[in-house]
């Protein structure tokens, strides 16, 4: 007796829960990857305060992030100002294309006209702001820095659009002539 | 398996090209020797010379390591160990008097501490580390670097402290080298005074000096124009801190190191303290022992006013975006250097400008943007101050075209073209004429992006280029260097206006991949996240030590890292010879 009470307990009872009816809705099919947001991970040079010394005959700093995003088929875009302001214009942006890995560097603008820039800093404190987003930038206006966001379409058929991110980072540079 | 790329290469060579690049001795894979890879020296054994740089990311403070990977010994996984953060430990002291110098006592006023050098595996690879102690505590300090041999340069905030100078190896056989920099006394420290002027006015009775600039105001504070500073003329190593000459006065004092006695013969340099003020810079020899009293004259070196000019390509196309400088001797023999700066949508600028010495001495250097037609110029010009008004002549300049060099890369084993690849070409040798000199203006890289027959041109300037391919797709990068000039048409007398490259082929790819690991404060084998990792090839280039870069990543937050780099044999993506 006690023996099939116990089988009861053990045995019987799990097949019993079996028997509980199931809920018979599909389950809808998983949406569309969203996009994933870069982050800047690392700078250099390290620390966000830094010593820039003017003129281009000295031998100076160059400005790099390391930036991670899921999205390894992303491209990075960067945006570089020197004293952002709203009135401020960008520098021609940076394309950082794929190469498979989640970490990539992004490097300051080569362009002459930011290197020179840099080195015809006056002496004092300077801003050096980069912006890097995995989209292309759509519109700088007044300091308002927007990236394009395309579409995506949902299992649905609806259409919605998919977020693109800006992350940011500055370096305050203590601009002194060339020792 | 050779013969069609070789085919390849011949067509490519004769489509239409009157102008022909210098390559190295290869331009594929396929043109080397077994178990060798065309590089950008030739052909060699990628598993020979291979030092990688780590560099611990940001957070962790182990900045660049090099390791040297004996002949053969790159597998598959690769682990790199970093041990502890590289630094230089040591203390600042100052004597206490000239009567005793070998008495010290700590110094503990701010000092900012550079060290300068260039990595002792790596030949070409500069680095440059800098801290600033505030209040160091009994003067010690320590600075996290990275390895290198290196010229550590600490200059006290407080400038009548002149500054010292030492050298340093810093990397892992060598340890943690530790320094003292004994500051002279406040009395051991000489003092240079002396008066600078534009010069001594004589038509007024009795003469009087004629200042070298007006006084100069920021936000209420008088702001020096011209600095002096006193250097070694053989090492160029500085033997004081910059000192201002008073404006109202012409007047300075600089203090300099005690090590000065000991030079035959000093360099004391005047200079604007800013880019671009239309003051020159001038150079006075001094010999020792030091005078007195210094009396030193600029020279009459007249005024500023803004020159302005035109720029414009070979078809008198107006050159928007291209970076100008205007620099040379002055009336007096001091040098001037204007600002950068860059030419508007009609190709003109505008530039504050001292008036040359002479008949075209000065140099007019332009550089048009990357993607113009119009290709570097440096001119002789000359500039006229009169009337407050600045004349440049010529002022209208004409540049020559570049040479547009056109390329195609294929796929390993000459599996189609490669699509997507990155090819971006850096200028080598920056020369001027057959001077040597550095041009006064660098050459931003240009950069192309191949299309879907793997084929793509870019204008270049002529001058040695190193060109690097980065696929889009997972395959090591491949570099080659190139020197690009102008060859006479054979039929027509007329320099070609096109190169035609060599035709490049990407390596076949071996993955290798491990950990980076280091020491964080007291624990061992530590995960180092989001370290930067760069593979060179380290060889000879004409003669020359060269680090040639294989590839590059970065690890994960984990500290993993994954790289493809060029290989002869094993396969990772689709390609075989």
């Amino acid at each position: 007796m006690a023996g099939l009470l116990l089988c009861a307990l053990t045995v019987c009872t799990p097949l019993l829960g079996c028997l509980i009816p199931q809920d018979d809705q599909v389950i809808a099919a998983l949406p569309p990857k969203r996009n994933s947001p870069p982050r800047i991970v690392g700078q250099a040079p390290p620390t966000p305060r830094t010593t820039y010394y003017s003129s281009s005959g000295c031998p100076n700093k160059t400005f790099s992030l390391t930036v991670e995003d899921e999205d390894t088929g992303d491209t990075l875009r960067s945006l570089w100002f020197i004293d952002v302001s709203p009135s401020a214009l960008p520098y021609a942006p940076t394309k950082t294309p794929p190469n498979g890995s989640k970490q990539r560097a992004v490097g300051a603008p080569t362009s002459l006209s930011f290197t020179n820039a840099l080195s015809n800093l006056a002496s004092g404190t300077h801003l050096l702001t980069a912006y890097v987003a995995d989209s292309e930038f759509d519109e700088v206006s007044n300091g308002v820095i927007n990236v394009t966001r395309p579409p995506v379409v949902l299992p649905t058929g609806e259409t919605v659009t998919d977020d693109g991110y800006i992350d940011s980072f500055t370096w305050v540079l203590d601009v002194e002539p060339c020792p | 398996m050779k013969a069609l790329p070789l085919v390849l290469i011949g067509l490519l060579a004769g489509c239409g090209s009157t102008s022909a690049p210098q390559s190295a001795a290869c331009s594929s894979d396929l043109e080397c020797d077994d178990g060798k890879l065309c590089f950008a020296e030739g052909c060699g054994d990628p598993n020979k010379g291979i030092v990688v740089e780590v560099e611990g990311g940001s957070l962790t403070g182990q900045f660049a390591r090099d390791f040297a990977l004996p002949s053969g010994t790159l597998g598959a996984n690769q682990n790199f160990e970093l041990g502890q953060a590289l630094s230089l430990n040591g203390q600042f002291l100052r004597a206490v008097s000239t009567l005793s110098p070998l008495e010290r006592s700590s110094y503990t006023e701010a000092v900012v501490v550079r060290a300068v050098g260039q990595s002792m595996l790596l030949p070409g690879i500069t680095r440059s580390f800098e801290g600033r102690f505030e209040h160091p505590e009994r003067g010690f300090f320590e600075m996290k670097v990275g390895a290198g041999d290196f010229t550590i340069t600490a200059t006290p905030a407080d400038r009548v402290v002149p500054p010292a100078v030492t050298m340093a190896q810093v990397g892992a056989d060598t340890g943690t080298p530790s320094i003292t920099f004994a500051f002279p006394s406040v009395d051991g420290a000489p003092a240079l005074a002396g008066q600078l002027i534009r010069k001594l006015d004589t038509t007024l009775a009795p003469p009087e000096p004629l200042l070298v600039s007006e006084p100069f105001t920021r936000a209420g504070i008088e702001v020096p124009v011209v600095e002096l500073q006193l250097f070694d003329p053989t090492t160029n190593l500085p033997l004081s801190q910059r000192f201002p000459i008073a404006s109202t006065t012409g007047e300075f004092a600089v203090i300099v190191s005690p090590e000065a006695r000991t030079r035959t013969s000093l360099l004391l340099v005047a200079a604007p303290r800013e880019p671009g003020v239309p003051i020159p810079t001038r150079r006075f020899l001094i010999d020792t022992p030091l005078p007195a009293a210094l009396s030193l004259e600029y020279g009459d070196y007249g005024a500023a006013a803004t020159a302005t000019g035109t720029i414009v390509d070979s078809q008198g196309v107006a050159v928007a975006g291209a970076q100008v400088v205007l620099e040379g001797t002055v009336a007096g023999d001091g040098t001037f250097r204007s600002k950068i700066v860059e030419t508007n949508a009609a190709g003109e600028f505008s530039l504050l400008s001292l008036g040359s010495k002479a008949e075209g001495s000065f140099t007019l250097s332009v550089v048009p943007p990357r993607g113009s037609r119009a290709a570097y110029s440096q001119r002789p010009v000359t500039v006229k101050v009169a009337n407050g008004a600045a004349t440049l002549s010529p002022d209208r300049l004409s540049l020559e075209d570049r040479l547009v060099a056109r390329g195609q890369v294929q796929r390993p084993g000459g599996d189609g073209p490669a699509q997507g690849v990155t090819v971006r070409a850096t200028l080598q040798l920056e020369t001027k004429g057959n001077t040597g000199d550095v041009r006064a203006l660098p050459v931003e890289p240009a950069e192309a992006i191949t299309a879907d027959d793997g084929t793509f041109e870019m204008p270049l300037d002529p001058g040695k280029w190193r060109f690097e391919y980065f696929p889009a797709e997972v395959l090591p990068l491949a570099s080659r260097l190139v020197t690009i000039k102008a060859v006479l048409d054979p039929q027509s007398g007329q320099p070609g206006a096109t190169i035609d490259l060599p035709l490049v082929q990407l390596s076949a790819a071996r993955a290798v991949s491990g950990l980076v690991t280091g020491t964080m404060g007291t624990q061992v084998s530590q995960a180092v996240p989001y370290s930067q990792l760069r593979f060179f090839r380290v060889t000879t280039v004409e003669g020359k030590p060269a680090s040639i870069l294989l590839g590059s990543t970065i690890s994960d937050d984990r500290g993993r890292y994954s790289v493809v780099l060029p290989t002869a044999s094993a396969t990772l993506d689709g390609g075989s010879r």
